[in-house]
């Protein structure tokens, strides 16, 4: 169980599972935060996010006033003719951040890059529609329409907390296997757990290593 | 690939004509294979092979739609649950101020 998920356990009043302490200091002294915790994880990344995005926030420029974001009131960011701003539900602010800038500050987020220059949160789509360009059309939930190009569907998934391994990093290993299995390196059936990889995709490696094996036998 | 290479996002019309450039190339190279390694002996032929071409194209572009409906469908599902969770959080925080 991670800290955040403790956490959450201790507020909605279970057993405590984590222990909060909370010192009061002199005003001369720096305020500091120490989080002691047994693993760092994306749950405790995302936690520490959180932290600093509510002591900063985001400025967005709306005309002559300046408005301090949240980055769950964000929708997403965009760039037209290197200009940048943040879309949320009816409102749209200037930002003088950079699109690589906002990916970087956004990335423990729910944030993803939907596409070359667009970052979208992920929890403010409604459903996605794929589309007979090849490319996906994620509805938000203000119903605007935005395009997810298809390259940049994997780290949806991933951020949706699908499977790691795509189609293309499967056929990479299984070419990875036939140059090391060709090259008379593997004398033994394949075990690439090194490799880390699911149960399934491991199947299909030591299937295609037998399947080499036969076609080897068959044609020396 | 390189017909679809851009440095700015491409527009669904861009998009549209670029698959067009895209197919029109395929099938001149495909027969301009086939017409180097005599494939074809007569008119008929080559109409045939290029329905073949275009059969083929069509049926990557329909099993590429389906297997993209797959994934859409199982983000659809997160995002379901998703929301549902925080829909959950939102009322259990709610009642704590209530108390």
């Amino acid at each position: 169980m991670s800290i955040f998920q403790k956490m959450k356990k201790r507020n909605k009043g279970g057993n405590i599972a984590v222990k909060v302490t909370i010192e009061e200091i002199p005003i001369d002294q720096e305020e500091k935060l120490i989080l002691r915790c047994h693993g760092f994880n994306e749950e405790t990344l995302k936690l520490v996010q959180s932290i600093k995005d509510s002591k900063n926030g985001l400025a967005g420029y709306l005309g002559d006033e300046i408005h301090r974001l949240s980055m769950d009131e964000i929708f997403y960011f965009e760039v037209v003719d290197n200009h940048s701003f943040f879309y949320c539900r009816d409102q749209v602010y200037e930002s003088h951040l950079k699109l690589y800038e906002f990916e970087k500050m956004s990335c423990t987020g729910s944030f993803f890059r939907a596409s070359k220059s667009v970052v979208l949160n992920a929890d403010k789509i409604d459903y996605i529609t794929p589309s007979f360009s090849g490319r996906f059309e994620a509805v938000l939930l203000n119903q605007e329409k935005i395009t997810v190009s298809r390259q940049y569907v994997t780290d949806l998934k991933r951020k949706m907390g699908g499977r790691k391994w795509n189609l293309k990093s499967l056929y990479t290993n299984s070419y990875l296997c036939i140059l090391l299995f060709w090259r008379g390196l593997l004398q033994q059936p394949l075990y690439i757990v090194r490799f880390s990889i699911q149960k399934r995709y491991l199947m299909q490696m030591i299937e295609l290593d037998f399947f080499y094996r036969h076609l080897l036998q068959t044609f020396p | 690939m390189i017909v679809f290479c851009s440095r700015k996002t491409l527009s669904d019309r861009q998009e549209q004509v670029r698959q067009i450039l895209h197919f029109i190339l395929l099938e001149i190279a495909m027969v301009y294979i086939g017409w180097m390694n005599h494939f074809f002996a007569g008119t008929k032929e080559l109409i045939a092979f290029m329905l073949v071409v275009v059969l083929v194209y069509v049926f990557v572009r329909l099993v590429n739609y389906q297997m993209d409906k797959k994934a859409a469908d199982e983000l659809n599902l997160k995002f379901k649950e998703r929301r549902k969770k925080s829909e959950v959080a939102t009322w259990e925080d709610g009642r704590k101020d209530m108390r």
